[in-house]
């Protein structure tokens, strides 16, 4: 099916479109958003199914690659769309995806339509409300398929409109600042890569060019900076970046992903962000903004410029450590439920940056699979702030206890959402911080140190131990006189965590689906990562 | 009677079915009997398991047998997640068979004790199956992956019987418990990356690595021997990484305490075997003193703060880690008798197979002593044996299976902690030659402290508080009865398990 990637950004933006502006009432906007995100999930769906198994792809077609006219090895992209009308404005639009960017784009349009479901009962403005969370969509889904700087620099900057609005307007106490400070660094961390794009562009661009499209002219075009990374370093002797021009590069896009991912010591935006933000906010801020930095890392970083990967791996390692190490303490002194779980999403994407850093193909899997699994989890936990909000009234940790008795349906996916955020084995984080830990023991850049590997490996206790703890002070004991009218789940709560919650377990059982994706990814794009 | 159905998947997870439909079970006494129906089913298969290991002829289980001649029964292998080579895997071979029996056997006994629970009782019952299904995977899992899966998981039921359902300082037991537990397996964890990074082809199937033993021998090695033993060690427990015990075992449920003691505990030993002496046998022949040494300690430091003990149930706590000492002991004198050259033949390999069936005794004896401790408790609200005091009048029933327990506990010949104890001694003589002496000791002060407990607690002057104490219900003596009759069947004929333990620690330690 020709323009399937383009649909899939074209159907949010439409659906903000009308949703927000052209003549529908603020009853009806809920159910117009609902029934745009339902489409654009049915049409992720096939797309992952298509990647799944060939022979589910129905409508689209089976995935094929378009390699470049050059002979020579060629990263995998499908679906790949393009129209160089602008060529001479250096501005192409190319759009693809492959098994890492498939996984991300049914998770952005599943949390949205959740985060719809779970709005449900919007009061303010549900118009614009709903609107903003379609252009959210639009913008996101964008990133992840983008394969032309200025394409991808768009969508990345038109993120962030739709994510300030929505924590400025629709937000806690102190969301003004929260706002304010969310744009000031992402945008800050945005426009440093900027300037590696122009770097790029000026410096290198023509010879990849010419060498991967045989077309001698500077482009924006990434899958040529793909396809020419990945035949410099397996050998195919063509002029590529050398690694004194590809470490400012890796350096400038590494800080603007690791702003975004976020990574310790740029990750304090994070907890105001998040704590300010309204909960649907939140589920996308987490879910899915975050995820844009691993992208970046694994697309960019990792897929462009594998010398300086090589070389500065171990930047990543100690960006990744720090991150498990501290933020995992930081959550053990944390009071407000929310605040704890924000913490707790620095510590997590912390597995990222060590999968990546591993450069093994186990370990960069499990990175990547990690990015999925938690935006599955975050977005059940900060549902679950969100829920004891609107109960009780309060997010405070020492004020609420005994939940158990006053709100067991509440209670049993708190202890799921826990345990599976803690990685216990048999749900879905387990593979992916699994793969990751035998990737960066087991890689070749850590001889003869192996025995580093227990400073992360220990922050797992220090995770399991402030979730008990917090579990164990909220959920069992008596609950107080002013906590005893708490309601139990909404309907529509209920009906986002059940599917949240079966994916947690689902994938935990099967996860090959995903990671047969991933894997086909990661061999493909990167075979000059080390075997163990 | 050819086996040829998925046993080995029916026993561990018909109980896992068991539970989810106990947890959406109308009423509480509908979750109670489908609960109870689920785990004697489980029984069953689990005796046909276990008869396929005693008369072949009469049962027969397909057979696999790896390279290295290990032989496996009733396996199962199907492709989980190949691109890591993670498959489903299990298999049975006489070491897991006997354990397996144990959980089969011990659970519908911990359901029967419990049936007077009150509170949320479809959870509690859905919990014990819950926690039959870690078990049974654990201990018939071939694949390392899914070993840790199992392992883990098992965590969580054990936690919240204890959390929800346990004594007055329950979420401190039940967090202890977790997270040193928790810690405890990181060093599992990295063996088993270890494993998976040695081996070539990287594989997490554990009949490949016992068969190749991957990891050379060496400083690795050894280093891999201690972290192990930290993680088994933890469970088993050992001193000096018990200390979560006694207070998970005091706060946690009746039935709970059961399972705990009766099975749970296993785990460490059978790992201890699965892995330190099967997949590393020479840093097991490098540092089974470290095994004796740890074993020893535990025995004597267990029996010595037995005697200061007032509540009962903490007793029994210590007394398990005085027992489970002995298991630590007969496997190093197993591994000591083999490695040193000296070839101690029939004398090492009885003192193993005497640690393997006293992992088997004491989860029978544990469960019995638990049954009565906890009912005690429950009967008149106090475990002190200071309270306590000549209730043999009032409650002969109570007394009567007390003094049982303590009987065998404390290795009375005839009954079947005596077999047990005596292999153990005799592979200590026949390895480590007069050290035999020290543990030999130790069971006279066991013998002290059970019979000045007994004497102060069942005999004397009946306390006058105790003078309208209710004797023990039908429903707590059905499940006693059948730990008693099983006391004397393995006590007066061990060889029903022995033969099979045996033969097969001949092998193993042959191949060391």
């Amino acid at each position: 099916m020709v323009g399937v990637l383009s649909l899939l950004w074209l159907i949010p933006f439409v659906g903000s479109l009308i949703v927000w502006g052209i003549g529908t009432s603020q009853r009806a906007a809920k159910f117009i958003a609902l029934g745009f995100s339902l489409v654009e999930m049915v049409l992720a769906t096939s797309l992952l199914l298509a990647f799944i198994n060939p022979g589910w792809a129905f409508v689209l077609g089976a995935p094929t690659t378009t390699p470049p006219p050059t002979p020579g090895p060629f990263v995998p992209l499908f679906y790949l769309e393009r129209f160089g009308g602008w060529k001479d404005y250096g501005f192409n639009y190319i759009v693809g995806v492959d098994g890492l960017s498939v996984p991300l784009i049914w998770l952005t349009a599943l949390l949205t339509t959740l985060a719809i479901v779970f709005h449900w009962d919007e009061e303010q403005r549900p118009r614009a409300f709903f609107g903003l969370f379609m252009f959210l969509e639009m913008a996101l889904v964008g990133v992840f398929q983008a394969l032309d700087f200025i394409l991808f620099a768009v969508f990345w900057e038109l993120v962030l409109l739709p994510m300030f609005f929505l924590i400025g307007i629709w937000g806690g106490p102190n969301r003004r600042y929260a706002a304010l400070k969310f744009l000031i660094f992402t945008h800050v961390g945005f426009v440093i890569m900027l300037l590696s794009m122009f770097t790029l562009y000026w410096t290198a661009s023509a010879s990849v060019n010419a060498a991967v499209y045989g077309v001698n002219a500077p482009t924006l075009d990434m899958t040529a900076f793909l396809h020419g990374a990945l035949r410099h370093a397996t050998g195919s002797g063509i002029v590529y970046l050398t690694l004194g021009a590809q470490i400012p590069i890796f350096a400038a896009f590494l800080f603007g992903f690791i702003v975004k991912l976020p990574s310790v010591p740029f990750h304090t935006w994070l907890p105001d962000a998040h704590v300010e933000a309204p909960t649907g906010g939140s589920v996308l801020l987490a879910g899915v903004l975050l995820k844009m930095g691993g992208y970046g890392i694994f697309r960019i970083n990792l897929g462009m410029l594998p010398d300086a990967a090589r070389s500065l791996w171990w930047v990543l390692a100690i960006l990744g450590t720090v991150s498990m190490v501290y933020a995992a303490f930081v959550c053990l002194a944390q009071t407000d439920l929310k605040r704890l779980i924000a913490y707790s999403s620095v510590g997590h994407m912390g597995f990222v940056l060590l999968g990546a850093s591993s450069l093994t193909v186990i370990g960069v899997q499990g990175g990547i699979f990690q990015l999925f699994n938690h935006g599955i989890i975050t977005a059940i936990l900060f549902m679950l702030a969100g829920s004891v909000k609107h109960s009780t009234g309060t997010r405070d940790i020492p004020e609420l206890q005994g939940l158990a008795r006053v709100m067991p349906q509440f209670s049993l996916i708190l202890a799921i959402g826990f345990f599976a955020s803690l990685g216990l084995p048999g749900l879905n984080s387990f593979w992916s911080e699994f793969m990751v830990f035998v990737g960066a023991y087991g890689s070749p850049n850590l001889d003869p140190n192996r025995r580093l590997i227990l400073i992360p490996l220990l922050s797992i206790v220090v995770t399991a131990a402030y979730y008990l703890y917090t579990m164990q002070r909220i959920l069992f004991g008596d609950p107080p006189e002013k906590l005893a009218k708490s309601h139990d789940l909404l309907p529509w709560e209920r009906i986002s965590y059940a599917v949240l919650v079966a994916l947690v377990f689902l994938v935990g059982l099967f996860p090959l689906p995903f990671l047969g994706m991933i894997n086909a990814y990661t061999s493909g794009s990167f075979p000059w990562l080390g075997g163990l | 009677m050819l086996v040829d159905y998925p046993i080995l998947t029916l026993i561990v997870f018909l109980p896992a079915l068991g539970a989810l439909l106990s947890y959406v079970a109308g009423s509480a006494r509908a979750a109670r009997w489908i609960a109870l129906s689920f785990s004697l089913l489980v029984l069953a298969l689990a005796s046909v398991l276990l008869a396929g290991f005693l008369s072949p002829d009469a049962i027969a289980l397909p057979k696999m047998v790896t390279p290295g001649a290990h032989a496996y029964y009733a396996v199962e292998k199907s492709p989980w997640v190949p691109t890591l080579n993670v498959n489903y895997f299990l298999g049975a071979d006489e070491l897991s068979v006997v354990l397996v029996f144990l959980n089969a056997l011990l659970t519908p006994l911990a359901l029967a004790i419990s049936w007077d629970e009150h509170s949320r009782v479809p959870e509690f019952f859905a919990m014990f199956l819950f926690m039959e299904t870690t078990i049974s995977g654990v201990f018939l899992s071939l694949d390392l992956f899914q070993f840790l899966v199992f392992w883990e998981v098992g965590l969580v039921p054990m936690y919240l019987l204890i959390a929800v359902w346990g004594g007055p300082r329950r979420s401190y037991a039940a967090f202890k418990f977790f997270l040193y537990t928790f810690l405890a397996s990181l060093p599992l964890l990295v063996v088993i990356f270890a494993f998976y990074l040695y081996s070539s082809p990287h594989t997490f199937d554990m009949t490949a690595i016992i068969s190749t033993l991957p990891i050379p021998p060496g400083p690795l090695a050894d280093l891999a021997f201690v972290g192990l033993l930290i993680a088994f060690g933890t469970k088993l427990p050992t001193w000096p990484l018990h200390t979560w015990l006694p207070d998970a075992h005091v706060e946690a449920p009746t039935g709970g305490s059961v399972i705990l003691a009766g099975v749970l505990l296993k785990l460490g030993g059978y790992g201890l075997i699965r892995f330190n002496v099967q997949m590393l046998p020479t840093a097991a022949g490098d540092l089974y003193w470290l095994l004796a040494l740890v074993g020893i300690i535990s025995i004597l430091y267990g029996a010595f703060v037995c005697i200061a003990q007032d509540d009962l149930k903490r007793l029994v706590a210590f007394s398990s880690v005085s027992h489970m000492g002995f298991v630590t002991l007969g496997i190093a004198a197993g591994v000591y008798g083999f490695t040193s050259g000296g070839g101690y033949g029939r004398g090492a390999v009885l003192g193993f197979s005497g640690a393997i069936f006293q992992m088997f005794a004491h989860g029978l004896v544990s469960a019995a002593l638990f049954m009565v401790a906890g009912s005690l408790g429950h009967m008149i609200g106090t475990r002190n044996i200071s309270e306590l005091g000549g209730i043999a009048k009032r409650a002969p029933r109570v007394a009567a299976f007390m003094m049982v327990s303590f009987l065998a506990s404390l290795g009375l010949p005839g009954l079947v902690g005596f077999v047990a104890e005596f292999s153990v001694f005799v592979g200590v003589y026949a390895a480590f030659g007069l050290l035999v002496f020290v543990p030999v000791l130790t069971v006279i002060l066991t013998a002290a402290y059970y019979i000045w407990a007994m004497q102060r607690a069942i005999f004397g002057p009946p306390n006058p508080r105790w003078e309208t104490m209710p004797d023990l219900r039908r429903f707590q003596v059905a499940p006693l009865a059948v730990l008693t009759v099983a006391f004397a069947v393995f006590g007066i004929l061990p060889i029903l398990i022995f033969n099979v333990i045996s033969a097969w620690s001949q092998g193993i330690l042959g191949g060391l």
